[in-house]
């Protein structure tokens, strides 16, 4: 009680501290915050605004305003059947990447999370993607996936199976290149999980161990809850990354085949640097805005009502 | 963590054994071939006789990789150099100075996280294409300058740091960028550090736009490079374009073995919670 | 029935730094035991070995009859009490005190029994429904301790438990604890640097310093029979007085003749040969003199007015010491002290080894034995 009444004075001289400072202060900070400012405003904001206004016009192949088309451009982009299955390849490739990046990453840092000999070599290799670029990565995929010579139809051709034409066969490219992207992306994942789990009392697990609960319930009831925030955190980013997925897609597939693997993100691409339409491309980008808006709102209403913090 | 028996370590020493082959089998494939000589992968072998650096001289003379190396070290340093100082810049602000409109100007800094780069791109694009920018390190730097994740990291730390030694050094006579430049950043330097490492990385591995801002090999990042070797020579000499990508990771992967638990602990702390 | 036994337990740590060298202890069924020392002793390393959160390397733990030493800690079947209570902060008080049980082969009934029992001994009945953050640090400690109690299980060891509580409150929970571990026949191992905790806890105490084990006894055995000046200066406060004193026919005097203090026969018998002794004389144990020049000359540094005692610090021979004088007496800073040892109180040490020459209290020891 008397602490609170403290505080509460406290907090009261503060905003009276606060309210003499605020001229004094705002000078200041608008020096620190300069840099930033003026860097967002010239490399986030305006371009975003430029964005929303050259998707309502038709454009020239020379990015020039032809014509005001007000919502034409979303509408022409969405009834086409290249960005109808684009929206349904970038589905498909958000939810064959996103759990299984964040489920074995989480699992990985689990299994490694121990203190006994030779753990850190482990750790070293579970996280190594992270230090491989997407170019590098897609290239040594590129030559797993390769037809003749890649391991993964060795493996087929060992048990019996039919090579795969992974990144040139329709069915398979986009699970080919999700499946690369969850190896590229694991490893950061990997490391959040892992920081994250050691940052746990070491206390609480040494209780654990002295009632001797499974591993199981140990997973289920302490640290699955414990890092419900970093579970939160790391799915946003992977969703918000898997949306954003270029280098991949342009290094191992182009789009192919059969359009089987051009994304969003890809066909913004596309449609500005290749087909020279920046009116659509705009159109196409304000889209993708508008979906990674909704999953971060949606995330933080999860995370305000769902998650514990400690 | 929990200690498990004699038995129990046993297994999860196989379990890990087995993910760990799996899991680096695409590295080790790529390393297997970047040492097998183009005439004998043609006659289809896929591990080495020898050990033949056949390719790696072919990458260094050829493939222009040493020029692209340096590019990629010079954008990377740019970026990483001027977004610690402009992010710590705005983190002191939000953190130690009190002034109007501080909480809506924090959240306009938390919502350029939303905007993908795929929205800003084609402006940026003809933004640095005006400044005449394009093909150069500035232009391949300059839209990552600020970055409102560094900001939002650096918040946290300097959030730990006691504001009694902020008002100590105020009474001294410091005024705000004495005690930015001599108090904050000083104490805030492992911080700064993990930080710079994980932007470092994310520098160097940039992919679509230094592929739309760097035409000539003057400028092009490592990135850039390995597309074109890839494209130029993956049917015919794949054991150079295995050395090219085994040499554009390599560094990579150096600073993050070296770092790998200062990165774990650092961003758990920063980005989460 | 032994309930604990340990046999020739040493460790280092992989920098080949001996963290407990040939530890041998017997814990008795029912027993409070303590293990008490300076931080950094191995004290608490000790524990944890016991309860398998260590890795044993040399010599073995006994519980009951089985050799626990090389199973994980859920074999060693004990509770354990953190110094950070370890409670789980996600799960409210119920949940945390039946941590992991629901996961066994245990009714409903009697998880709901256990838990009733635990909170009624810890009066948390009001609270089995929060969380631990909005507990106070009292509370916490007390689900730390109901969770010990509703495991059911005979061995409890406790590490620091009441370390993160504020005077007062340690004061009332040492009660506590002490009346569960009798009322519920609890063996308890309790693992602290607070003497003044062991003192008044422990059936039986154990003093540790620098990994190695310096005495096992009662409270009391402890503190009348010190076996040497560690122990001596570690149990009890105001901490014991020493000098070093030189050894005449039959006095023990400073050079200044500061200091003269007769011997009794079996003091002069047992010092023969020794030249240098050292003396440890507790505070309890001067007594003013009215003589000038008596057994003990000082210089009054400092005096702390308690109402009931009277602690005077003053110098001498260069060393500062401690009297704790009934009532309240009245000094001034500088004035000259002159004072007289309880004889039959006067601890004896060898000067260059610290160990106990000759007990003090002898006679009580064994008139308590013959009791006892």
């Amino acid at each position: 009680m008397q602490n609170k009444l403290i505080l509460e004075q406290k907090q009261s001289s503060a905003k009276v501290q606060t309210k003499s400072f605020t001229g004094k202060d705002l000078k200041v900070a608008l020096l620190f915050l300069l840099p930033s400012i003026v860097l967002f405003s010239l490399f986030v904001f305006y371009p975003m605004l430029k964005t929303i206004y050259t998707s309502l016009f038709l454009t020239s192949t020379g990015s020039k305003l032809v014509s005001f088309a007000g919502i034409e451009n979303y509408l022409i982009a969405m009834k086409s059947s290249v960005f109808q299955n684009g929206f349904k390849s970038t589905i498909i490739f958000v939810l064959a990447t996103v759990p299984l990046t964040v489920i074995f990453g989480f699992l990985l840092a689990f299994l490694t999370s121990e203190k006994i000999r030779g753990m850190a070599f482990f750790r070293l290799i579970f996280s190594s993607t992270m230090g491989i670029s997407v170019a590098a990565s897609s290239i040594f995929w590129q030559f797993m996936f390769n037809p003749v010579n890649g391991y993964l139809n060795k493996v087929m051709l060992f048990f019996g199976q039919k090579p795969i034409g992974w990144l040139t066969d329709p069915k398979y490219a986009i699970y080919a290149v999700a499946f690369a992207t969850i190896w590229m992306n694991i490893g950061f994942i990997y490391i959040i999980f892992l920081g994250a789990i050691q940052s746990i009392e070491t206390s609480l697990f040494e209780a654990a161990a002295i009632q001797g609960v499974k591993k199981t319930y140990l997973m289920r009831k302490v640290i699955i809850p414990i890092l419900s925030p970093t579970f939160y955190f790391v799915i946003t980013v992977s969703i918000i990354n898997s949306f954003q997925a270029f280098g991949q897609i342009d290094m191992l597939t182009k789009g192919g085949p059969n359009n089987a693997t051009n994304t969003l993100v890809y066909q913004i691409y596309q449609d500005s640097f290749i087909n020279l339409n920046s009116g659509r491309a705009s159109a196409e980008a304000v889209i993708l805005f508008i979906i990674i808006v909704v999953i971060t709102l949606v995330q933080t209403k999860f995370s305000e009502s769902k998650v514990h913090y400690q | 963590m929990i200690k498990s028996n004699k038995f129990q370590t046993t297994i999860l020493y196989i379990i890990l054994i087995g993910l760990a082959v799996i899991y680096i089998l695409p590295i080790f494939s790529g390393i297997m071939i970047s040492f097998v000589p183009g005439i004998d992968y043609l006659g289809g072998s896929l591990f080495p006789k020898s050990l033949n650096f056949e390719n790696y001289v072919k990458a260094f003379q050829n493939a222009n990789v040493p020029r692209m190396m340096i590019n990629s070290t010079i954008t990377s340093s740019l970026i990483v150099t001027a977004q610690l100082i402009v992010s710590s810049l705005a983190a002191y602000a939000f953190v130690f100075l009190n002034f109007k409109w501080k909480e809506p100007l924090f959240f306009i800094f938390l919502m350029t996280m939303m905007v993908p780069f795929e929205a800003t791109f084609i402006a940026n694009f003809q933004t640095i294409k005006a400044m005449h920018l394009i093909d150069s390190y500035f232009g391949i730097a300059l839209p990552s300058l600020a970055s409102a994740f560094s900001t939002f990291f650096l918040r946290q730390t300097f959030k730990q740091i006691p504001n009694e030694l902020i008002e100590a050094s105020r009474v001294n006579g410091f005024n705000h960028w004495r005690v930015y430049k001599d108090v904050v950043m000083p104490i805030s330097k492992q911080s700064l550090i993990t930080l710079a490492i994980y932007q470092f990385l994310g520098a160097w591995n940039m992919y679509l736009w230094p592929l739309l801002v760097s035409t000539n090999n003057n400028v092009r990042t490592v990135q850039i490079g390995l597309r074109q070797i890839q494209s130029e020579e993956a049917l015919t000499e794949w054991g150079v374009v295995m050395a090219s990508a085994v040499i554009v990771a390599l560094p990579t992967l150096i600073i993050l073995y070296l770092s790998q638990k200062r990165l774990q602990e650092g961003l758990a702390e920063g980005a989460v919670k | 029935m032994p309930s604990i036994q340990l046999k020739h337990l040493s460790k280092s740590y992989d920098n080949h730094e001996k963290v407990l060298s040939d530890i041998n202890l017997t814990i008795n069924d029912k027993e409070f035991f303590v293990l008490v020392g300076p931080s950094g002793c191995g004290k608490s390393t000790l524990l944890r070995m016991i309860a398998g959160l260590e890795t044993v390397q040399d010599g073995d733990v006994y519980i009951g009859d089985r050799n626990v030493s090389q199973l994980p800690p859920q074999d060693h079947k004990i509770s354990m009490v953190f110094q950070s209570y370890a409670l789980f902060p996600h799960l409210s008080v119920r949940e945390n005190i039946l941590f992991g049980l629901e996961d066994k082969k245990i009714s409903k009934i009697e998880l709901e029994e256990r838990l009733n029992e635990a909170v009624k001994l810890t009066s948390l009945e009001k609270y089995v429904d929060r969380k631990p953050k909005n507990l106070s640090g009292g509370q916490r400690q007390r689900v730390a301790l109901a969770r010990a109690i509703a495991s059911k299980r005979k061995v409890c060891l406790m590490d620091e438990p009441l370390s993160n509580l504020d005077a007062e409150l340690r004061e009332k929970m040492r009660t506590q604890i002490k009346e569960l571990q009798r009322n519920l026949g609890m063996t308890i191992i309790y693992v602290t640097h607070d003497q003044t905790e062991a003192m008044t806890m422990g059936d039986r105490i154990a003093v540790l310093n620098g990994g190695e084990i310096q005495q096992v006894g009662t409270p009391l055995e402890v503190y009348n029979n010190p076996v040497n000046q560690f122990v001596a200066g570690f149990i009890g406060t105001p901490k014991m007085n020493f000098l070093a004193l030189t050894r005449t026919e039959n006095a023990l005097i400073s050079n200044n003749y500061d200091v003269n203090i007769p011997l009794t026969v079996s003091q002069a018998t047992a010092l023969s040969g020794q030249n240098s002794v050292d003396v440890g004389i507790r505070p309890e144990h001067l007594k003013l003199s009215e003589v000038i020049n008596s057994q003990l000359t000082g210089t009054v540094i400092n005096v702390e007015q308690l109402g009931n005692e009277t602690i005077v610090v003053f110098d001498c021979l260069e060393h500062k010491m401690i009297a704790k004088l009934k009532g309240q007496q009245l000094f001034v800073l500088g004035q000259k002290v002159y004072f007289e040892v309880d004889l039959m109180n006067m601890h004896l040490f060898e000067h260059t080894t610290q160990r106990r020459i000759l007990a003090a209290f002898e006679e009580v020891s064994v008139a308590e034995g013959c009791v006892g």
